[in-house]
């Protein structure tokens, strides 16, 4: 199983190297969004999958449960990706706007030094 | 005692800005009380001579301030023309609401000066080296209004901070030969003779002293300094700073003695600079510069008696650097005087001031003497002690006297167009109503004048004993005397005077014509600009090409690094892989249920097909449902709470990406094919990677997960039973505290860029 996974992070960590070279501002975005899903997972499955109970004190303690610690860290991960993710979005929108391109190269006259 | 003075002096600049207003009047006097309590310890011997201060220990490194010999005729001079300066200083920043920062700098200076010279450990010597160069800056770039002045501060710096660095590797290298930090332990130090190193940490100490004594090729920022206040010119830029070089090539010398090439290469930039100095003395109309080429004249004469080397010599040499001061530092704060009372400061328009000022004109005429070498002043005892000296000395005699009678002749010059050509003749107008100044102005270098000829006149009450105390073999210093009687270095005084007064007429005649720019700019400084001007460019095109603002080479940057600094270590720990994937292809292909695989397969499809999308939508879509694919994943492996999470994210973003560009055209191909092909190699190894990362981190545990004992205390410390909620809000409650400081400010940032949406401007014309 754990092959698979490993196949599936490789995966979700090319697209999103290959989505964020890219030139379009949207592509870009999306890139990012691919690249948090692979480390979130990255995370979960190094920690060791198990299909156990969910990690409740409820559950009497003969049952074995999945380790909390990686679950606490990815959801963390999860909500602070979309801070991110929604604050690229109003930004890049914002910028696209103004500038009436979606090319990120047509962006970088403000990153010019002095000639 | 002695750290305790230098600290006193740190201490006062640094509350100078504070105590200036509550003291009124009467701070200048207090304030030059400080440095002249020094100068009275230090001359009734009060403040020891030897005073340790441990600096870094761990190091071994301690502070050992010692005030013999040559260390303290510079501390005598340092605190002396210090009080002077202070007092004078009163004067000229009177009313000026800058006065504070003024006195601040001028102290700091003080007490970095003094730290200098009395520091016995070289590195400490080195530190206050460094400091001297950076409140010589502020000081001469205290008009910081002016680009001229700024110009100048910053030449100033890279100069002189420059030939620190080259010092410091010298001290260094001379540590390491020597085994001591200590530079009287240095200078008595065996050093073989054939030590390879030390003909190179003689070049890098000439080096580094020639920049802070103005020898050429660094004579230029001497000059151009003069657009400091006149305080300052008169203490750092000819009386103390500038003769931190010459200082420490004295105190050296003996080390150096051995090597072929030092006596000779001192005399030669001595000389050299010595007639430089002179030539372009001559040739300024405006005091400052007049003096301040006087200046590198007398620096370069100073350094080729060190060249010189016997120790009549040097004994000389340290009669000069006390009468220079003396004269030198009075006829800087008489400019100074001329300068403010008058607002002029070229020499041609300035004429009769003596009946105006009287008190100027006196001490003006005493410096004079002393400077052009009128017999019964200091100037006279060092010129004749120079001359007697050069004319017994071992090699190169008669062009070292030839280079001094020429210096003295150009300081003779320079003496009558400060001290006579302003006070004498017909009285030419003045923008201001000429006046003598308050008595802050005119006690201190009426005091140092006065001093000049009573050292003259009676020589060993302060020339001999100071300057004999700084000659390294004390036993045979020759006798210095106000009157030799008729000799051979009378004859070339009186050479010297006569060639001076050529020089007088000759400028006498050519001065209505001549409007020639006051400041000649010779060949090295043009080096100096060209030097600045390729650095300029050189940065900016390295600025330009790192700093290219094409977003995805930044990245490709990064992510090569990245890529780099993980292959070789998830390389290292992969070598069992083979037999790892086999057992896993044995027993997970088994283990894993066929639900699982479709989901694995669904999740890869829907990447490529977020890729691949040719439509934002389809794009966006895809994504939605990579992301619905791990939340079941999710589901499946015990984690509903991310699950959840992990839905109701993913719906959101889901919603704003295809919200936030409909105002875009859909997706066209912007990179050419190759590029394309380019990035989608690097990207699949970049994923290669990452998958044996992942196989290795499977396999990398070495220690118990902690989750036992969040289980255990989950329900008897938090009192909750969904463990992931407890660590999140209880046990990591912090951490989650900041998470949602982060998601606040990305929501206020969010809504400061919807706010200001062109179209919803107010008052905008759309």
């Amino acid at each position: 199983m754990e092959f698979g996974f490993a196949i599936a992070i490789g995966g979700l960590y090319a697209a999103g190297f290959y989505m964020m070279l890219r030139r379009n501002i949207v592509k870009f975005i999306l890139g990012l969004s691919l690249l948090g899903h692979g480390a979130n997972l990255l995370i979960f499955t190094a920690a060791g999958l198990t299909r156990a109970n969910a990690p409740l004190t409820a559950g009497g303690s003969g049952t074995v449960m999945a380790d909390p610690v990686p679950q606490a860290l990815i959801l963390t991960a999860i909500v602070i990706g979309f801070g991110v993710t929604a604050y690229m979005l109003v930004l890049g929108g914002r910028v696209s706007q103004l500038s009436q391109a979606d090319d990120v190269d047509a962006l970088r006259e403000s990153e010019r030094g002095a000639e | 005692m002695l750290s305790l003075s230098v600290g006193i002096i740190f201490i006062t600049g640094l509350a100078a800005p504070y105590l200036l207003p509550r003291l009124g009047r009467a701070a200048p006097w207090l304030f030059s009380l400080i440095p002249l309590g020094i100068l009275a310890g230090l001359l009734t011997h009060i403040i020891g001579s030897v005073s340790t201060f441990p600096w870094v220990e761990s190091l071994g490194l301690t502070i050992l301030f010692r005030a013999e010999g040559l260390s303290y005729l510079f501390a005598v001079l340092i605190t002396g023309i210090g009080a002077v300066v202070t007092l004078y200083s009163g004067g000229y920043f009177h009313g000026d609401s800058r006065a504070g920062r003024w006195f601040c700098f001028l102290f700091l200076f003080m007490g970095s000066m003094l730290g200098l010279v009395l520091s016995d450990n070289v590195f400490s010597l080195f530190v206050f080296w460094e400091l001297t160069s950076i409140t010589s800056f502020l000081l001469i770039g205290f008009d910081h209004h002016r680009p001229e002045a700024r110009a100048a501060a910053l030449q100033s710096l890279l100069v002189t901070a420059g030939g620190g660095l080259s010092l410091l590797a010298g001290l260094v290298l001379l540590a390491l030969i020597t085994h001591t930090t200590d530079l009287g332990a240095m200078v008595a130090a065996e050093i073989p003779n054939d030590s390879p190193l030390l003909p190179w940490v003689a070049a890098l100490i000439l080096i580094g002293a020639a920049t802070k004594s103005a020898q050429i090729p660094f004579q230029f920022w001497l000059p151009n300094a003069m657009t400091a206040p006149t305080p300052a010119s008169a203490f750092l830029h000819s009386s103390t700073m500038v003769k931190a070089g010459v200082f420490l090539l004295f105190r050296l010398q003996p080390l150096f003695e051995s090597i072929s090439w030092w006596g000779p290469a001192l005399m030669l930039v001595g000389g050299l600079t010595a007639l430089t100095g002179a030539w372009m003395a001559v040739r300024q109309h405006v005091l400052k510069p007049l003096l301040a080429w006087s200046t590198v004249s007398s620096l370069g004469l100073m350094v080729m008696l060190i060249g010189a080397g016997t120790p009549e010599a040097l004994f000389a040499a340290a009669v000069f650097i006390l009468a220079h001061a003396l004269y030198k530092a009075a006829l800087f704060l008489v400019a100074g005087i001329l300068d403010h009372e008058t607002g002029e400061r070229d020499i041609r328009r300035l004429g009769g001031l003596r009946q105006d000022m009287p008190i100027t004109a006196i001490t003006a005429t005493l410096s004079g003497l002393s400077m052009a070498g009128i017999p019964l002043t200091a100037g006279f005892v060092a010129k004749e002690s120079m001359y007697e000296t050069l004319l017994h000395a071992p090699a190169y005699g008669w062009m070292l006297l030839v280079c001094a009678v020429l210096a003295g002749a150009s300081f003779a010059a320079v003496a009558w167009s400060v001290s006579v050509k302003p006070f004498h003749g017909s009285r030419l107008p003045t923008d201001r109503h000429a006046h003598d100044p308050g008595s802050t102005m005119f006690f201190g270098p009426l005091m140092l004048s006065g001093l000049g000829i009573a050292a003259g006149t009676v020589p060993s009450l302060l020339l001999e004993p100071h300057a004999a105390a700084s000659a390294p073999t004390a036993h045979h210093v020759p006798h210095l005397a106000a009157w030799h009687g008729f000799n051979l270095p009378l004859l070339l005084s009186a050479i010297t005077l006569a060639l001076g007064g050529v020089v007088i007429w000759l400028r006498h005649r050519k001065a209505a014509g001549d409007t020639s720019s006051a400041l000649n700019k010779l060949g090295t400084e043009r080096l100096y600009y060209r030097a600045m001007d390729l650095l300029d460019r050189f940065s900016t095109r390295t600025a330009n090409t790192v700093q290219h603002g094409l977003l995805r080479i930044y990245l490709f940057s990064v992510l090569l690094g990245a890529m780099a600094i993980l292959w070789p270590l998830v390389y290292r720990h992969a070598a069992p892989l083979d037999n790892l994937i086999t057992s896993w292809a044995a027993s997970g292909a088994a283990e894993t249920r066929w639900h699982e695989w479709a989901l694995l397969l669904t999740m890869i499809m829907a990447i490529g097909a977020t890729v691949h999308a040719r439509t934002r939508l389809g794009a966006v879509t895809a994504l939605g449902v990579v992301g619905y694919v791990i939340a079941v994943i999710f589901v499946l492996y015990g984690a509903p709470d991310l699950a959840m999470t992990q839905f109701v994210i993913e719906t959101l973003t889901v919603i704003l990406i295809a919200l936030s560009f409909s105002h875009l055209p859909p997706f066209r191909d912007l990179s050419p094919l190759w590029v394309r092909a380019r990035d989608l190699l690097f990207a699949v190894t970049g994923g290669v990677v990452m998958t044996v990362l992942t196989l290795v981190a499977l396999n990398a545990r070495k220690h118990e997960s902690v989750a036992a004992y969040y289980m255990e205390n989950s329900y008897n410390l938090a009192h909750g039973k969904n463990v992931v909620n407890v660590i999140l809000v209880d046990f990591r409650g912090i951490d989650t505290l900041g998470e949602i400081t982060v998601l606040a400010i990305a929501a206020l940032g969010a809504f400061a860029l919807l706010r200001t949406l062109p179209g919803r401007k107010r008052g905008e014309t759309p």
